[in-house]
């Protein structure tokens, strides 16, 4: 074994792109440890190298999505950059490094899930997200395995090529179990209620002026942004029906691309004025201002309602008992 | 794609059930009627084969496995840790660079979380102190900051 001195485990290869959490795999003396982690506490699974039956790869996409994510990021920063007079190195430094990601993402090749099946069970290994990672990481492992439960005959390396009959012989996976929880829904009912307050602002923005309604809009949007980050790692955890995840996706989407195109057309009318101040976040007098406000607040209003009715329902169904069985 | 091992093909194996005692032969501590098989390797109790668990290659009677899981005494039974050193680090940055005034109460608390859990266990992979002695340098000098900040307001009025 090539462990350092006093050292229980050895890192594999696999990181996923991940800011809230953090997948590893590592390799012990006889176990394969699966580590979950939340940044501020550690969940571990073990596979015994004895029960590990099979590895299953399966290929999920070309590139990654958050490929896209970044390769739009890039976009929304480098194409402004083209136009405008002023805030062109924040632009271009930002568009760069969004670019940069993006190209190191799609140079790390198609995705895929990586599930680990014994006896009985059958997990998916989060850290190994690419194929290429995964492949390597399974080249490593492979010896260690063999070693425990002796090489592999040449019929189980051939069979995913031979016919059915004989794929037929080998038996049957146990099914992917389901371990997610189902969620309360109480962050969902708070992402909801802070879209209706933010339609409300948008309305009294039209009338009430001032800083103070300025920093409650900005105060509300980064508290949104912040519930939608904080929704999105609970999908993977917790269970929600899928209406309430498209709206939460709806309402990140709306919310992003309306407030980008509110700071670049305030930062055009700035151009317009030839003011060089950076703050754009301020200007109120630039053309698309209502429709642009009045869109926002319909929207919001209309996703806060239909997603707040939605998780109302869905909590109905979560005090509800459980189907008795049906009789004999 | 699909990697299989032997074990996929092993079937499924008989559990053990203990052979009854006859007269005069050593019986299990924990089930007398049955014949003991081997001994635990941590508290010495005869195990019949029903009891006899077998982890890393040595021989465990099931109170000894409970026990060393609950007294956290074998590594190889824990399942979850609090890596008490990114919290400390995290109550010494986050609370500084959102806005400053919170880290009156950030501070402290990464000093005390870094007193305090200095020794407890934090990760089983391999993990330095690293962080929480970054913690402990940030947060002194957070409070430093606070120090100067409040003197020079203080010496400030006065001079006024």
């Amino acid at each position: 074994m090539k462990w350092r001195s006093g050292r229980r485990y050895r890192r594999l290869p696999g990181r996923p792109f991940s800011v809230f959490s953090r997948a590893s795999l590592w390799l012990g003396e006889d176990h394969l440890l699966s580590v979950q982690s939340n940044r501020f506490s550690e969940d571990y699974r073990r596979y015994y190298l004895r029960d590990i039956q099979a590895f299953i790869l399966e290929r999920t996409g070309p590139v990654s999505l958050w490929t896209y994510s970044m390769g739009a990021l890039a976009a929304g920063f480098l194409a402004p950059g083209l136009f405008f007079d002023f805030q062109k190195t924040f632009l271009w430094v930002m568009g760069g490094l969004s670019l940069g990601i993006t190209l190191y993402l799609i140079a790390l090749g198609p995705t895929c899930s990586c599930y680990i099946q014994t006896a009985v069970s059958r997990e998916e290994l989060r850290s190994l997200r690419w194929m290429r990672t995964a492949e390597k990481t399974l080249r490593i492992i492979q010896p260690y395995i063999e070693q425990v439960q002796g090489p592999m005959t040449v019929e189980i390396a051939a069979l995913p090529t031979e016919p059915p009959e004989v794929r037929a012989q080998v038996p049957t996976p146990p099914p992917l179990p389901t371990r997610k929880q189902p969620d309360s829904g109480w962050g969902y009912a708070l992402l909801f209620v802070l879209l209706l307050l933010d339609a409300l602002h948008s309305y009294l923005s039209f009338t009430v002026k001032g800083t103070a309604m300025n920093v409650a809009g900005w105060t509300l949007l980064i508290a949104e942004m912040a519930c939608v980050v904080w929704l999105t790692v609970r999908f993977r955890r917790f269970d929600i029906p899928g209406s309430i995840r498209a709206l939460v996706f709806a309402a990140l989407i709306i919310t992003a691309a309306l407030t980008y195109t509110a700071n670049l057309l305030a930062t055009f009318e700035k151009q317009r004025q030839h003011d060089f101040t950076p703050a754009t976040v301020f200007v109120e007098n630039y053309p698309g201002y209502v429709p642009l406000h009045v869109t926002a607040a319909a929207a919001d209003g209309i996703i806060a309602a239909a997603g707040l009715l939605l998780v109302v329902r869905y909590r109905r169904t979560l005090r509800r008992p459980p189907p008795l069985p049906a009789p004999q | 794609m699909v990697r299989a091992f032997p074990a996929l093909f092993a079937g499924p194996q008989a559990a053990a059930t203990g052979e009854v005692s006859l007269a005069g032969e050593a019986g299990c501590f924990y089930h007398a009627e049955k014949r003991a098989v081997v001994t635990c390797h941590q508290c010495g109790r005869f195990l019949c084969a029903l009891c006899r668990v077998e982890f890393k290659g040595q021989d465990w009677c099931p109170g000894c496995l409970e026990s060393s899981s609950r007294k956290r005494k074998q590594v190889d039974f824990e399942n979850h840790r609090v890596l008490y050193d990114s919290a400390a680090l995290a109550f010494a940055t986050f609370p500084f660079l959102l806005f400053f005034w919170p880290s009156v109460i950030g501070a402290p608390l990464a000093l005390y979380v870094s007193i305090r859990y200095w020794k407890a266990p934090t990760s089983i992979l391999p993990r330095t102190k690293v962080r929480f002695l970054l913690a402990i340098v940030l947060a002194l000098g957070q409070l430093g900051l606070m120090g100067f900040i409040i003197y020079a307001i203080v010496n400030a009025r006065r001079l006024a």
